[in-house]
């Protein structure tokens, strides 16, 4: 019997492949939609029935050298559809010394949450740190290379260069077509750098653990405040272009430091029964505003937990704080000279998450946010809503 | 930023200084760091997940970018069995070696011929690839022709050990053959029995032993047992008598002892995979000796 089954393996082994209609194209659709109750102040997902963050993504090995990718966003966005390339980059995959270049519209990696996609996301809403500084998730066109270290435990470092276009906080104010300079004089070819550096590891079999520290500096998100010239009339800071667009960020920082750690535990490794994910993140913006200095900074932070309790349920709870400045108007000092006047405004948030998962291509999720906005006073929002996040096609692995 | 640097480098050099003599494996499973440590052992071998874990459902953590990062060659199952973690690795690894196509990369759906491929699959199948079931390894020929391929792929990386990596190849066939031989008795006592499984996992021991799965635990690929599902093997179980409801070790037993529990058929946690420092030969004595237990009733 058993040389039968050699024999029979082998010639099938070095038998002539046969070639199906078969090829290493991914092509994948999440569709995500719910239905909430109200909309939070800096949310992607509006009040009422909608459509959320539907991804349309092909993915492959281009050649030898490159793997490709390509991700377009249909969202509604207050009953609009917007269509979106997220993501359209080439990344190498034949560097050696453990060096990997890519180029294209892709993720930053700054953060810990930022590269990962919105359809994995535990919670219905990024934290409100991540929504006022980074617009949800902050991509963008540019250049990253990084080099994954020949260490004992993981560590990766990157630098990028970007754009921008996506985290300017003077947008809707000034135009700024192919990289000419603005009236500010500054080359806006290229305006943000990032740095960053992660470790991560092992303890055992059923722990896990990732730590990165990260730093932005945006030229562009440095808002310019004039004074209003005699006689004309004042600025009117235009609340809802700035605060309601899709992506991009409400709160404006030329520098920013990122710092993150992630634990992950679940038993003998085994993640589908029962795992635990917890995640931190602080982030501190500075330098917001040129010509007249806010008095703090624009800072926030978040802590989460995420369990599953069984192959097909988990739940999630997640604190975020906001502190920040917006400027609010010019006033003039008994010595004649103009003074910016900001709002500080502070946002507490706590969102819960409840959901079920039928098989690794869906979920359906009950969700509930809690939002205290403070500004002049405080304002408090509850929102509940329900979704579905399902996977179409080829399904492409997660990030820890 | 210099002194980043500075430690950065002395991070690297030191731990290269440590690795530079010996070969780097990335094995995806157990079974096919066993393999690479008959073949060749002493290569450092790493194992990407343990005989506890679900192969499918592996988290792309940092200490496996780590060692993918690390890896002279890499040895997994393929089929898109490793689908949702090693894409994963791959992209953020930063590692030439062990890309696809490579010769460094082996896959062992390119090396044997699976079982149950399919022209073509739907969702409503569940969780099942076209390119047939990995879990080759308890298939004695499939393991063989895996060892084969890999003293030849690493004798074309280390030609200087050739002789080592060849000679090694042939001791496991002839190792497993010879526990073949020596046992045979015992194994075509399995043949034509039936079993309840969970997961297509033991796909190839049936094929080895002449046994059959008759029932199936999940409703589909991929899925957790359902309550309906499980009643309705009640009658399977009594139509076909089945020696045993098998499952694996990191598969939840619960559904298992249910099924047990009303029919009077034993449930049993079967070894799927190598421990720690077994061999594959020892993986099957493992085997066949719980399935002579579950036989005798000693279980």
């Amino acid at each position: 019997m058993k040389k039968q089954f050699t024999r029979a393996a082998m010639v099938a082994a070095f038998a002539p492949v046969t070639v199906f209609a078969q090829t290493d194209l991914n092509i994948s659709a999440v569709l995500d939609g719910y239905y909430q109750n109200e909309h939070i102040e800096g949310g992607l997902r509006s009040e009422g029935f909608n459509i959320g963050h539907n991804e349309l993504v092909l993915s492959a090995p281009v050649d030898d050298n490159f793997y490709g990718k390509l991700t377009t966003i249909i969202a509604s966005h207050e009953g609009d559809i917007e269509l979106e390339v997220e993501e359209a980059f080439i990344q190498t995959t034949a560097l050696p010394y453990g060096i990997g270049v890519r180029g294209g519209r892709f993720l930053s990696d700054i953060g810990y949450l930022n590269n990962q996609h919105l359809h994995s996301d535990t919670f219905a809403e990024r934290p409100v740190v991540y929504r006022n500084l980074l617009g949800s998730h902050y991509y963008d066109d540019g250049i990253r290379v990084n080099w994954v270290a020949p260490t004992p435990f993981y560590v990766n470092v990157f630098t990028e260069a970007m754009s921008g276009s996506n985290l300017e906080a003077d947008m809707g104010h000034e135009e700024h077509d192919d990289g000419h300079d603005d009236e500010h004089g500054h080359d806006t070819n290229i305006s943000v750098y990032t740095v960053g550096l992660e470790l991560g590891g092992d303890i055992g079999t059923d722990h896990s653990w990732q730590f990165g520290v990260s730093a932005l500096n945006n030229e562009l998100g440095v808002q310019h405040l004039e004074p209003p010239v005699p006689g004309a009339i004042p600025p009117v800071h235009d609340h809802d272009t700035e605060h309601d667009h899709a992506h991009g960020a409400a709160f404006g920082a030329e520098r920013m430091y990122i710092v993150d750690a992630t634990y992950k535990w679940a038993p003998n490794g085994n993640y589908k029964y029962q795992s635990l994910t917890l995640a931190a993140e602080y982030i501190n913006g500075s330098d917001a505003y040129e010509e007249f200095t806010a008095p703090g900074d624009n800072t926030g932070w978040y802590v989460s937990a995420a369990y599953r309790f069984s192959g097909t349920w988990s739940v999630g709870a997640m604190y975020s704080e906001f502190d920040g400045y917006e400027f609010h108007e010019f006033d003039m000092d008994p010595s004649g000279q103009f003074e910016a006047e900001y709002d500080n405004v502070t946002v507490k948030e706590t969102q819960l998450a409840l959901t079920w998962h039928p098989s690794h291509f869906s979920n359906i999720r009950l969700y509930a946010t809690r939002q205290q906005l403070t500004m002049d006073e405080q304002e408090t929002t509850n929102v509940v809503g329900i979704s579905f996040n399902t996977a179409l096609g080829d399904h492409g692995a997660h990030a820890f | 930023m210099r002194t980043l640097s500075n430690l950065l480098t002395i991070i690297a050099f030191g731990s290269f200084a440590q690795t530079v003599s010996a070969l780097t494996v990335f094995a995806c499973e157990p079974e096919y760091g066993a393999i690479a440590k008959a073949i060749a052992p002493d290569a450092q071998i790493f194992t990407a997940t343990t005989h506890q874990q679900d192969p499918h459902h592996v988290q792309a953590r940092p200490s496996l970018i780590n060692r993918y990062r690390r890896a002279d060659i890499g040895i997994c199952a393929g089929a898109e069995l490793e689908i949702g973690w090693l894409p994963m690795l791959q992209l953020r690894g930063n590692n030439p070696k062990l890309r696809d196509g490579q010769r460094t990369m082996i896959y062992a759906s390119d090396v044997v011929e699976l079982l149950d491929k399919r022209e073509s699959v739907t969702r409503a199948d569940g969780d099942v690839h076209a390119a047939g079931n990995p879990h080759i390894h308890l298939s004695p020929s499939r393991v063989i022709l895996m060892a084969q391929h890999i003293g030849q792929v690493l004798s074309e990386i280390e030609p200087e050990n050739r002789t080592t990596y060849l000679d090694n190849a042939a001791k496991f066939e002839t190792e497993l053959n010879a526990w073949i031989d020596a046992n045979q008795s015992r194994i075509d006592r399995f043949n034509g029995t039936k079993f309840i499984g969970y997961h297509t996992s033991f796909r190839y021991l049936y094929e080895f032993i002449g046994a059959e799965q008759v029932g199936d635990l999940e409703p589909v690929p991929g899925s957790a047992p359902t309550p309906g599902h499980l009643a309705s093997l009640i009658e399977t179980v009594e139509t076909h008598q089945p020696l045993a409801i098998v499952y694996t070790p990191y598969q939840d037993g619960r559904g298992a002892s249910w099924l047990s529990d009303r029919t009077n058929i034993p449930s049993v946690e079967l070894s799927y995979t190598v421990h720690e420092n077994q061999s594959i030969t020892e993986l099957y004595e493992s085997i066949l000796s719980t399935l002579e237990h579950l036989a005798n009733g000693t279980h």
